[in-house]
């Protein structure tokens, strides 16, 4: 760690007295705010984008670009997902239930900056994680097979009691609905079509993008305009003073920081990635709250919880590619080949023979989080002044968005079309008093279950035992007999 | 209105009615996609679950949450379902959205977008004369330059 420390300082001292690194940097965070923020666009589309750009530039000042690309872009979702219930990236769609509900209680501001702040706090977390325990925490990786994803992925499935509302009945029928929609595509384990209608767009399964545009946002407007027709305005948007900024973060601090642990887990945990981590963490978060709860300080807990774990899985997610060249997520998995550009193999030698470039990093990452939220913030209350446009002009513009936000993501006019009919059947599903989320949950989580499920067994002659003679899996599933446990005396408790 | 866990429409005098045709509707769907999954082929090869398992199972689980609205109902009135759904304007507003998206892939995204925030703004109200003529053609003009220039994703056009 003696080595580290002094290439850590060495590499402060040159990022700080470096201005260009700052300029690539601040460019970074800007791309991925306006990347992230606009659905159907990802952070892993524009870190791709901006790849070839580094063909020109240092080491340094490609990864200020890059990671300030990457850090702004994880994080930027939550501010479609707040103002308009519109998720810029699936990782996003856990902050819009709390974030959205603050806004339409006037309190947008205190959303975004509390979104940023924890969004802020858990890739400082991370970073610092990647700093003192990469390889231990990489040797824990290496430890996930199949039969952990699984238990992983039924452990997350637990979210739906928290996201299903006052009926538990109504969310498990969401959830369902939502897992078997998962199934759909290429059969992952032999190739058999499966539900797909003969429709080749199908093979890859639901497009996961144009789902979730279509059910938060469109339903959404479909709710408005059967609702009061979109002539009126959302509630006047108060301030969120600075003075008052710490009280949510000091009474959530330890909710963040165990958000940010969840995030950085599961961001090493290859093939996983934001949108699971900020599931687990509402799901952690919603555990031993009431259901019923819909105050203020709850949804703050709510986008709290959410943000600091999608973002801390940034840091996470360069553990594997630092420490053994595995990509993290689909973002990192590009950043492997902004590293061969620089003519930079990451792999297993990586952070003992190149350490002052881990140092460089290190610094870069941390730097990228404060500047994403030091630029965030001074936007805070331009942002939410998009909330006073009436909604009879608002909401075309979110159509508009998210039709052309849809086709973005696959470049293909099916999810266009795909787009409007998952909106419209999402709004027959809700108007049946089916809530949104859990069916959300269970196309994410689904596909990931059953996969791993099936590899499980295949690899280990069909027997079941070993999902609790393996340690981490055996945990994970008493983990979710427990919170299942929680969950049904949370809502068997009389309300009051 | 959110997609979190309220749903539309107003609570009347009458409940349960939603929750028993939410349970009926839920057995119906269970049957269908069982008698779906039935159709994926099994492999004869197959050293692991049946692709059709999975969604067997889930098939088959919906049972238990139907089985429970129909004995217990929560307060939800049917009458909220057909409030929720029966506007002239929602099916208006869902038919323009239909035409939109289909349209997409044939129609130059300037013009198509055009025509869309026209109807729709009208369908949500808008009624100023210099609204309904300025915005939707600059709502058109400024996504598509965004999305075309900002982002390089080349939408639909008519080239003349």
């Amino acid at each position: 760690m003696d080595v580290l420390n002094l290439d850590l300082g060495t590499a402060l001292g040159a990022f700080a007295g470096s201005p260009a690194v700052w300029g690539w940097l601040l460019l970074g965070v800007v791309l991925g705010l306006l990347f992230g923020a606009m659905p159907g666009l990802t952070a892993t589309a524009g870190v791709a984008i901006a790849t070839p750009l580094t063909f020109g530039l240092g080491f340094d000042a490609s990864m200020a670009l890059l990671l300030g690309l990457y850090c702004a872009g994880y994080f930027a979702g939550s501010i479609p997902a707040i103002l308009l219930n519109l998720p810029g990236a699936p990782g996003n769609a856990a902050t819009a239930l709390d974030g959205n509900a603050l806004a339409r209680m006037g309190e947008a501001e205190r959303a975004l900056v509390l979104a940023t702040l924890a969004s802020m706090i858990g890739g400082v977390v991370s970073t610092l994680i990647l700093l003192f325990a990469a390889p231990l925490l990489a040797r824990f990786a290496l430890q996930f097979t199949a039969v952990e994803y699984a238990s992983l992925g039924l452990f997350g499935l637990t979210c739906i009691a928290a996201v299903s509302g006052r009926s538990l009945g109504r969310g498990m029928i969401a959830a369902l609905i939502g897992l078997y929609l998962g199934t759909v595509g290429s059969d992952p384990v032999e190739g058999t079509d499966r539900l797909t209608f003969g429709i080749p767009d199908l093979l890859g399964g639901i497009p996961l993008i144009p789902a979730l545009i279509a059910l938060f946002a469109l339903t959404e407007v479909l709710s408005q305009i059967a609702g009061h027709g979109g002539g009126d305005l959302l509630p006047v948007q108060r301030r969120f003073p600075v003075s008052r900024w710490l009280t949510p973060l000091r009474r959530e601090g330890w909710l963040i920081g165990r958000s940010s642990l969840v995030g950085t887990l599961v961001g090493i945990l290859p093939g996983t990635g934001p949108t699971i981590a900020s599931w687990l963490a509402y799901g952690d978060m919603a555990r031993g709250r009431r259901s019923d709860d819909e105050s203020l300080e709850r949804r703050e807990a709510g986008v709290l919880a959410c943000e600091s774990a999608n973002n801390a899985v940034t840091g996470g997610a360069m553990v594997p590619l630092l420490t053994f060249g595995i990509p993290g997520d689909t973002v990192t998995a590009v950043l492997v080949g902004a590293l061969l550009i620089q003519g930079i193999d990451p792999g297993p030698f990586f952070i003992t023979q190149q350490g002052p470039l881990f140092a460089q990093i290190l610094v870069i990452l941390l730097a990228a989080n404060l500047l994403m939220a030091v630029v965030t913030l001074a936007l805070r209350r331009r942002l939410p002044a998009l909330l006073s446009v009436p909604m009879r002009l608002l909401l075309p513009v979110v159509v508009v968005l998210c039709i052309a936000g849809s086709y973005a993501a696959g470049g293909s006019n099916f999810d266009v079309a795909f787009t409007a009919v998952a909106g419209l059947i999402g709004y027959v599903l809700l108007s049946l008093g089916l809530p949104i989320p859990p069916l959300v949950l269970g196309l994410v989580l689904g596909p990931i279950v059953e996969r791993n499920l099936r590899d499980a067994l295949t690899v280990h002659a069909m027997d079941w035992s070993v999902f609790v003679t393996r340690p981490i899996s055996a945990l994970l599933l008493l983990a979710t007999a427990a919170a299942l446990l929680l969950a049904w005396r949370r809502l068997s408790r009389p309300a009051g | 209105m959110s997609t979190g866990a309220t749903s539309p429409g107003p609570t009347g005098s009458r409940g349960g009615g939603a929750d028993r045709l939410l349970g009926a509707l839920t057995l119906l769907l269970a049957a269908g996609l069982w008698a779906l999954a039935d159709t994926i082929p099994a492999s004869a090869f197959s050293q692991s679950l049946e692709p059709g398992f999975f969604p067997k199972l889930v098939a088959a689980l919906l049972l238990i949450p139907a089985v429970g609205l129909l004995v217990r109902p929560g307060p939800r009135p049917l009458a909220a379902v057909g409030t929720a759904l029966g506007s002239l304007r929602l099916l208006a507003f869902a038919a323009l959205l239909a035409a939109y998206a289909l349209a997409f892939p044939l129609v130059d995204f300037r013009l198509s977008t055009w025509i869309f925030c026209l109807g729709a703004l009208a369908l949500a109200g808008g009624r100023r004369p210099l609204e309904l003529a300025l915005f939707p053609p600059l709502t058109a003009l400024v996504v598509d330059t965004i999305f075309r220039h900002g982002f390089s994703v080349q939408l639909p056009q008519w080239t003349f």
